[in-house]
């Protein structure tokens, strides 16, 4: 893949991404020193699938997001953006080097940036309690935590809820019972059709 | 205060104006001394300072709001950081800078224009930020603050009013510590296809005429649309903002390129 064949994200979509990652960032005083160690250092994440390139350059306060770099990044990370989101959501179990990515560059410096990004330890309720003080941060903390598991338990049932409703209400599906039954009947039609036809042709034969 | 200029063309940057050169210098389309821009800014700033915060509102529709709020938001200053805010004028900037850097830290309001403020010292305590502020009358040319001093330095539309660019950039490079980050927003060149044209009419047309209905002013105002024609436009800037010695420079467009906001790292 060629530097030209590349795209940016738009400059408002960089604007409105590196001012999240800093807010994300600012909230954990040690990604902020791991920043401020890496100061000056860039890193280059290319989306082959995409054909999209993100440039992270860290500073003392955060990070700079660009759309391209201005001189060569200190390393380069090339990869299908599964195999970044593989990484990102593995908590850091997965590392850099058995992701699937190809490094070009400071292999050190990459792995310091997925270092960073991996020990960020944001927590919302902290954050709301810095602003709004203790009393709202626990009644906010409190509904954020039991709407995450109405979602969570409404991730789980959907699909059974949904799948019951097409099989069971509408009929537009089959159950796993019926399906088996239809497919049996399929494989003995078609045993008898393959016989018939090997009697037909033995007839054919004797003729 | 400003000659009126009727000629063609006007509304659009002038070819006809001649660069800077070492004893004249642009103010508005005219050409004056080196020495009188300074007196002649003056003059203006003190004529809008007492209605400046409602001219910007009109002026803008309200969006300066949001242009100084990405400003503060890609600032980032971080709690207990020391921050220089130039040509502070009323303190929207200052102010939010305050908020950010809490208690431990500090900010400076600086302007060159005694007027201005004024207001903005005013403004700051009938907004209840106290405490961890501080003004300084300063001209941005000349900061009277040693080396290094500042997390972050910031400059809200005031760089086109400097008489000498280069020399501000370089001072707010030199009191910025390694690693800070220096901060220009600034109105610029726009940069999305057919706004040029619009931005043009109402800036010759609507700003002047709400200068005079509204702050009785109508010079001052057209100073403005034609010091904003005159300012460098984006690349430029960086540019100017590298020679003066900081280091990975960028920038962004706001609102069609309309207004920029620029940020360098002192090396």
């Amino acid at each position: 893949m060629t530097d030209s064949s590349l795209r940016s994200l738009p400059t408002p979509a960089l604007g409105a991404a590196e001012i999240a990652l800093n807010r994300y960032l600012g909230s954990d005083p040690r990604a902020l020193s791991l920043c401020g160690a890496l100061a000056g250092r860039s890193l280059e994440l290319r989306f082959s699938d995409l054909g999209l390139r993100l440039v992270f350059i860290a500073e003392s306060h955060g990070m700079q997001l660009r759309g391209a770099p201005e001189t060569e990044a200190d390393v380069c990370l090339t990869g299908t953006a599964s195999s970044f989101g593989r990484i990102l959501f593995s908590g850091g179990r997965e590392g850099i080097t058995g992701g699937g990515l190809r490094i070009e560059g400071d292999v050190g410096v990459a792995q310091r940036f997925a270092d960073l990004f991996a020990s960020v330890d944001f927590d919302l309720t902290d954050f709301i309690d810095a602003r709004l003080g203790p009393v709202p941060a626990y009644f906010i903390g409190k509904g954020l935590k039991q709407a995450r598991a109405l979602f969570a338990r409404a991730a789980q049932e959907l699909p059974e809820q949904t799948a019951e409703y097409l099989r069971e209400e509408t009929r537009d599906v089959i159950g796993g019972w019926e399906h088996e039954k239809f497919m049996t009947e399929v494989e003995t039609l078609r045993d008898d059709a393959e016989r018939l036809a090997a009697r037909v042709r033995r007839l054919e034969g004797t003729r | 205060m400003v000659p009126q200029d009727d000629s063609p063309g006007r509304g659009t940057p002038r070819s006809d104006i001649p660069p800077d050169d070492d004893s004249t210098i642009d103010f508005g389309y005219e050409r004056v001394a080196r020495g009188e821009k300074q007196g002649r800014v003056g003059a203006v700033f003190d004529s809008v300072a007492d209605n400046y915060d409602l001219m910007n509102d009109l002026m803008s529709m309200g969006i300066h709001r949001a242009w100084k709020h990405f400003t503060l938001e890609l600032a980032a200053v971080r709690e207990g950081e020391r921050v220089l805010d130039l040509a502070g004028g009323t303190g929207d900037l200052a102010a939010g800078f305050a908020r950010r850097v809490g208690k431990n830290g500090r900010v400076l309001l600086s302007d060159i224009n005694g007027a201005m403020l004024a207001n903005g010292r005013e403004r700051m305590m009938d907004r209840g930020v106290v405490g961890n502020i501080d003004y300084c009358l300063a001209n941005a040319e000349k900061l009277p603050f040693a080396d290094n001093s500042f997390d972050c330095v910031s400059i809200g539309f005031g760089l086109r009013n400097v008489t000498d660019k280069p020399a501000a950039l370089a001072e707010m490079n030199r009191v910025t510590r390694p690693g800070g980050r220096a901060i220009v927003l600034e109105f610029s060149k726009p940069a999305v296809p057919g706004l040029d044209k619009l931005y043009d009419i109402y800036s010759f047309s609507v700003l002047p005429w709400l200068g005079k209905k509204v702050a009785n002013d109508e010079d001052s105002y057209r100073y403005l649309a034609e010091s904003i024609r005159m300012h460098p436009d984006q690349e430029t800037l960086k540019s100017m903002m590298q020679t003066a010695g900081l280091v990975r420079c960028g920038y962004h467009n706001l609102t069609g390129g309309i207004v920029a906001v620029h940020r360098g790292y002192a090396p």
